[in-house]
């Protein structure tokens, strides 16, 4: 079932951010929300997501749906190893745990803590969690930040290879390379004009 | 090498510390000369010797570490699952938190006073230390709930993850400092409102009877070799169980120490 936006809106403080949004998220194909900093791609991820209200239009295709994200921040429980935050999400399965590390090259940090991985390193925790739990929806917010070429390419295509297990992927970004190279659409945005 | 010189260092300063201290109530009582105001030091830690071979004085520490174990058990249980409840669910805080403040804002000789009535003179010290730990424990964890990140709890609900999980994986290990902090604190004033309450209600087996008992008698030098006793066991007591909690964190491996 695609995911359908109709007539979406949202203001923060008076200032509109999304206006009269209208877009049909096709199932089987990858979208790539593309624009600068600013321009209301977290916050319409944050909408899909379910985290944040919106103030008119509705959305259809999202009910009972396994939603995975990757944040724009890592929101990793510092508490937790790398293997146990996936943990958190997935359940107990190990195997998809393994899996997942070893797709991101973390194999090794499983049992490491957050604040013992560097910046990259939890980004890419971050990116196994959300595609350990299998969502029939994947949502990424710059999801390759602070991650090298090398790795990212190898993060890209494993997602590439999923794309048949999952329904829908939306991910947000300002890397042209990153757009090209992953999504099926690119919808451009610019700063103050979500106005599709 | 460097951190046993340091704590070498540390215990050397802390015996000079102690040492001062019991110059000066020793040039005070050269001063003073009156041993009702003020004992000498030699006469007070003589008394105590005697005393610590006495069956009683054991059996007295003994019931008021007792009360003060059960009075804070009780603020603990009671003072989480509300604290906890009240962070989660705002009618249950808007119920409890006037209580709160009448607790804390009340003089607790009026509980005491109170107290007497309602209960026999054993439970009373419990009781009065349940009432001092309460608040604290309560006030902490209401607000280790409030300070829980956001973020990870938003995270968790587009994850779907249990509300189970959620409490044992966010809410407990954001609210560890919070409580730690309050456990502390409680510990040590605990210890006094418990001893304040056996003065006035002087059960049969208590340290705050045995202080009561030296006040009636002007037998100041036992009312000292009591305070001292008091001090002594709240210092073993405080410092063990800090001692236990750094070891229990340890043992899980990572120290929160995010308390605001």
């Amino acid at each position: 079932m695609p995911v359908k936006i109709v007539n979406l809106s949202k203001s923060y403080n008076g200032l509109q951010v999304i206006r009269n949004f209208n877009f049909t998220f096709e199932e089987g194909k990858i979208y790539c929300l593309f624009g600068p900093s600013g321009c209301g791609k977290t916050t319409l991820l944050h909408i899909i997501a379910g985290i944040l209200p919106f103030d008119s239009g509705f959305m259809v295709g999202l009910e009972n749906r396994r939603i995975a994200v990757v944040f724009q921040e890592d929101r990793l429980l510092p508490w937790l190893t790398a293997a146990d935050n996936i943990k958190f999400v997935t359940g107990t399965q190990d195997s998809a745990v393994e899996k997942y590390l070893k797709a991101v090259g973390l194999e090794e940090f499983k049992n490491y803590f957050p604040d013992q991985l560097s910046g990259g390193m939890k980004r890419r925790v971050a990116i196994a969690r959300a595609l350990a739990f299998k969502g029939q929806l994947l949502l990424m917010d710059e999801p390759f930040k602070g991650i090298d070429e090398k790795l990212k390419r190898k993060i890209m295509n494993t997602i590439l290879a999923d794309k048949n297990s999952r329904q829908i992927v939306i991910f947000a970004t300002h890397n042209r390379g990153e757009a090209r190279y992953m999504a099926d659409e690119i919808l451009n945005f610019n700063i103050n004009s979500l106005f599709r | 090498m460097i951190s046993s010189t340091t704590a070498h260092k540390k215990v050397i300063q802390s015996i000079l510390g102690i040492l001062f201290w019991l110059a000066a109530w020793q040039a005070i009582y050269f001063i003073v000369q009156n041993d009702i105001l003020v004992p000498a030091p030699l006469e007070v830690f003589s008394l105590l010797g005697e005393l610590i071979l006495v069956k009683s004085f054991w059996s007295s520490i003994f019931f008021t570490i007792f009360r003060v174990f059960a009075g804070i058990f009780l603020a603990v249980v009671l003072g989480t699952v509300l604290g906890i409840s009240s962070g989660l669910n705002r009618f249950l805080y808007e119920l409890i938190a006037p209580l709160v403040v009448a607790v804390k804002s009340t003089p607790i000789m009026s509980f005491i006073i109170v107290a007497l009535v309602w209960f026999g003179s054993g439970n009373v010290p419990i009781f009065i230390c349940f009432l001092i730990a309460f608040p604290i424990i309560w006030t902490n964890i209401w607000e280790g709930i409030n300070n829980v990140d956001i973020k990870l709890l938003e995270m968790a609900k587009v994850f779907q993850v249990s509300r189970f999980k959620i409490l044992t994986s966010i809410y407990l290990p954001q609210i560890k400092p919070y409580f730690i902090s309050g456990f502390l604190t409680i510990i040590g004033l605990g210890w006094k409102a418990t001893v304040t309450a056996e003065v006035i209600s002087h059960p049969v087996h208590a340290i705050g009877s045995g202080l009561y008992n030296a006040r009636v008698s002007i037998n100041t030098v036992a009312l000292f070799a009591w305070t001292l006793a008091i001090i002594g066991i709240s210092l073993l007591i405080e410092k063990t169980l800090i001692y236990l909690l750094e070891k229990s964190q340890g043992s899980q491996g990572r120290k929160i120490d995010n308390a605001g």
